[in-house]
């Protein structure tokens, strides 16, 4: 019991004021106490009923006893004295029955026997008494008081009542102490020690009463408890575990993450969103993200609403449209790239909202510049082709159905081709550079104008009808004249020849204008450049180049449908035996029909229309797969020459084509000769140059075709370091009847021997022409007199 | 001397006088209990104080309160309330011996009984009325 009462605990509460078997204890023994005293009270009144009734009883048996007394005395002495017999007796009589005294009356006498009180309790009755005869007599007798009996009587029924209550209580709160207290205060004990840490201590289940049950429960339950804590615990090292790489994620990630709560204000921001902000986290905790966040748009500066409010309005992610900027504290600004999405609860409430901000200012600029790259050229800084194209098409949207007019110039500058050549490459792109401002200037506000490609210009002339677009064209012709070009002390005249077209509700197809332009300024430069040349459909000369347009069509057409064949034409030694063996690939066109189409119906068009560099790579490529199948002789050296066009030789791929071609097949490229024009090497002349001297490396030949032709051949021939001179056909073809053709062909071959370089003479078409070949010393001949073209392959066999 | 050792005596010794009738010494208890009601200066303190005289250090003697009830209605303690409620109950009772003579009894067991058990269910009832 004390040591329940004095178990002292950290907290008042826990204190037991009165414990339970106290309580019991108490209840009981108040209970007892009371039910005692009830029971007491009920028994003392009984007992005084039962006391006077025995007191009666005991004087009726005390007048039969006194009556038989004195009735033997009488018979045994008649003459016996009845005061000595009852002083005799009085005395055991008192004992016997407990009387105090009694009082006897007798024919005028009485006798008294013992002391008589006032309290005493009196019972008065008669009897017979024989004496001489049958007489009367009276007795009282003295009881002793009731209240006195009574007092007497509930004392010891108080005290033992009370003393067996009180043992009673006292072996109740020992017992029950045993089997309440001291367990529950084990239980106590256990719970204590476990709330101190000894998560191994249990409960007692030896018990079999409630407090066995109880700690089997508890056990169980601290158990259960125990493991869900370590589960807990895990799942709290796994969460911080996971907080802190979420934490380190947010903190490292090249993205501005911001966090708020969820009515806006901000929680949390990691580095970048701090520096792409330009607020700190701590100043910026618990303001309202709008406050912090100014969202502009990038293109016209308007100030947007941000984005995570609009997250937390509508639950949902949200992200501006079009591009966006951040406003900094210090002002300025940062291309971004912003979402908002809301956070929500396991229960799916919304408890706040995430923003990430990407600085995209570099990619941005990327964009811009590559967008600026796609829609201009890149030397004069003027819209390229396509942008161009890209305008004419919304201002053919609105021709038709607004009536609106409109016009498209296009230009090609006439002499450009001289500046390109004679001071390179930079001295023409100086040019382009300096026409092109001129032209900016030129034009009015609002005109479209782009560089379409090489010397060719365009101008989009919007809302303006015919006479103003002439005009403006004759403008531009007149300044493109008036403008002179000095490079290193040259001076250069630069002409243009101005196509127009007109743009109407009658002529509004796209593909037509741009045809159109192209025939009208090809139109002005036939008709002797440096003129403006409105496009008329009936135009004879336009017809003509419609001609050359219709002829490239066929070309693109036969080569999507490979319906392109390679010939070959011999090239005999003239010189005797033992020299190589040499032919001349030649391109032919089947038509639908499968008609061959000689080169010089398609080839002038494939020319104008940049086919021939396509062409020129297709031949060289099944010329090297076909290779073994083209004059193949045992034991003689052979010589498969192939032509190269001017395009050709100024496209900057062509030499790392050859050689993987090459290499791809295993090409001899010592059997490999190159033709090229006089024309088109000096046209390229310095591409021409680096070409031989690199394809001379790996071994191949090169032939000058149709030298002669041009007017300053043999300048250039001391520059170009040639195998062959193909003299041109025109000088070989009359030489028999022409002396100056004759003597031209002697020149040739002459400079060709002095410069080690051998010859070829063209279109060589009777024995007597060959006589006069051979003689002048020319090395090969080639012509219709050794043989007609025959066909290599099958093109379907490529 | 705690107040549980004081209501054990004072049962007893209210036994012990009506058991032997000493009608002297059970007046001179219910003097005593107005006495301490009265004056605040109960038994307990007392011996506590002579215990300091004779035998100083002894925890036998030490008085040793139970603490105050917080928040109590009045500012009188429970002990001296109790004390006045006893010497008037008995003073009532013993003066009409003949007629209530089970309550003297049923008090010298009660409080007897009180001090053996821990549990006065009248110091309670005062407690609960507000005393403190």
């Amino acid at each position: 019991m004390n040591n329940l009462s004095s178990r002292s605990t950290e907290n008042q509460k826990d204190k037991i004021t009165f414990t339970l078997p106290t309580k019991i204890t108490g209840i009981v023994f108040w209970g007892m106490v009371l039910i005692g005293f009830l029971i007491s009270v009920y028994v003392l009144n009984l007992k005084e009923s039962e006391l006077i009734s025995n007191y009666e009883k005991q004087t009726a048996a005390l007048v039969h006893e006194l009556e038989a007394l004195l009735d033997h005395e009488f018979q045994s002495n008649i003459a016996y004295d009845m005061r000595k017999v009852l002083l005799q007796d009085s005395l055991w009589l008192q004992e016997k029955y407990d009387i105090k005294a009694f009082e006897f009356s007798f024919g005028g006498e009485r006798y008294v026997f013992g002391d008589i009180k006032p309290e005493f309790r009196s019972i008065k009755s008669s009897l017979h008494v024989k004496h001489d005869n049958y007489l009367e007599a009276t007795i009282v007798v003295y009881m002793p008081g009731l209240k006195e009996s009574i007092a007497d009587l509930r004392k010891n029924m108080l005290l033992s009542i009370g003393s067996l209550v009180l043992l009673f209580g006292l072996v109740l709160q020992k017992i029950l102490y045993r089997v309440l207290s001291s367990p529950f205060m084990n239980m106590v004990d256990s719970a204590e020690a476990f709330i101190q840490g000894e998560t191994k201590v249990r409960f007692d289940e030896s018990r079999e009463d409630e407090f066995g049950y109880l700690s089997r429960f508890i056990n169980r339950a601290l158990t259960s408890l125990l493991k869900h804590q370590s589960e807990l615990e895990k799942s709290k090292l796994d969460l911080f575990k996971e907080k802190e790489r979420a934490e380190v994620t947010l903190y490292s990630i090249m993205d501005g993450v911001i966090t708020t709560s969820d009515d806006g204000r901000i929680q949390y921001m990691n580095p970048v969103a701090e520096r792409l902000s330009g607020w700190t986290n701590e100043r910026a905790r618990d303001i309202q993200i709008n406050k912090v966040i100014k969202i502009v748009n990038e293109d016209n500066g308007e100030r947007l609403k941000n984005p995570l409010e609009q997250c937390l309005e509508k639950n949902e992610i949200s992200r501006p449209e079009g591009h966006s900027a951040l406003l900094r504290a210090d002002g300025e600004y940062t291309s971004i790239e912003v979402s908002a999405a809301p956070m929500r609860n396991i229960e799916g409430q919304v408890i706040g909202a995430v923003m990430v901000l990407q600085d995209v200012s570099h990619a941005r600029n990327l964009t811009r510049q590559l967008s600026y790259q796609a829609s201009h050229d890149a030397l004069t800084g003027l819209y390229n082709r396509h942008m161009f194209e890209d305008y004419l098409k919304i201002a053919l949207v609105n021709v038709q159905a607004e009536n609106r007019h409109h016009a498209l110039l296009y230009i090609d500058l006439d002499q450009f081709k001289i500046v390109n050549d004679t001071c390179g490459h930079m001295a023409g792109d100086e040019l382009l550079r300096q026409l092109g401002v001129l032209l900016k200037g030129s034009v009015r506000d609002g005109d479209i104008l782009a560089r379409l490609g090489g010397d060719e210009f365009g101008v989009l002339l919007e809302n303006c009808p015919v006479d103003m677009a002439g005009k403006i064209a004759d403008k531009i012709r007149q300044l493109v004249k008036e403008f002179r070009f000095v490079w290193q002390d040259r001076a250069f005249d630069i002409g243009a020849s101005i196509g127009v077209v007109c743009i109407n509700a009658d002529n509004f197809e796209m593909s037509n204008i741009m045809s159109e332009a192209d025939v009208a300024c090809y139109t002005a430069k036939e008709m002797g450049r440096n003129r403006v040349h409105f496009y008329e459909p009936t135009d004879e000369l336009l017809a003509e180049h419609h001609g050359l347009m219709h002829w490239a069509n066929i070309v693109n057409d036969a080569f999507m449908a490979n319906r392109l064949v390679l010939y070959k034409q011999p090239i005999k030694s003239l010189q005797g035996a033992g020299l190589e063996r040499h032919c001349e690939i030649l391109i032919r066109m089947l038509d639908e029909d499968g008609n061959i189409i000689q080169p010089g119906a398609f080839i002038p068009a494939a020319e104008r229309y940049n086919l021939m560099s396509k062409i020129d790579r297709w031949v060289i490529r099944n010329i090297f797969t076909h290779l073994e199948k083209i004059e193949q002789i045992e034991g003689q050296q052979r010589i498969v020459a192939i032509n190269l066009s001017g395009a050709t030789l100024a496209d900057d791929d062509l030499l790392d084509f050859i050689r993987a071609t090459g290499r791809e097949f295993e090409v001899a490229f010592n059997e490999i000769c190159f033709e090229i024009t006089e024309t088109a090497a000096i046209g390229n002349l310095s591409k021409a140059l680096y070409l031989i001297k690199e394809l001379k490396k790996e071994g191949c030949r090169f032939a000058l075709d149709d030298f002669g032709s041009g007017l300053s051949s043999f300048a250039y021939l001391k520059n170009l370091p040639v195998d062959y001179i193909k003299i041109d056909g025109s000088f070989v073809k009359d030489m028999v009847n022409d002396p100056i053709d004759r003597a031209m062909v002697e020149a040739i071959t002459r400079v060709g021997h002095v410069m080690k370089i051998k010859t070829i003479a063209e279109w060589v078409e009777d024995e007597q022409t060959l006589a006069y070949l051979r003689d002048m010393g020319v090395d090969y001949a080639q012509g219709y007199y050794f043989g007609m073209p025959e066909r290599v392959v099958k093109i379907k066999e490529l | 001397m705690t107040n549980r050792m004081y209501r054990g005596v004072l049962g007893a010794l209210l036994l012990i006088c009506l058991y032997f009738d000493f009608t002297w010494l059970m007046y001179g208890i219910i003097t005593v209990l107005f006495f301490e009601g009265i004056t605040s200066l109960i038994v307990p303190k007392l011996v506590d104080l002579f215990g300091r005289l004779v035998a100083p250090g002894s925890s036998f003697f030490e008085y040793k309160p139970e603490p105050c009830s917080v928040g109590s209605r009045f500012g009188f303690e429970s002990e001296r309330c109790w004390r006045l409620v006893v010497g008037s109950m008995l003073l009532v009772t013993y003066y009409y011996y003949d007629m209530l003579w089970f309550f003297p009894w049923f008090m010298g067991f009660a409080i007897f009984g009180a001090g053996l058990s821990g549990v006065c269910p009248v110091l309670l009832a005062i407690r609960w009325a507000g005393f403190k």
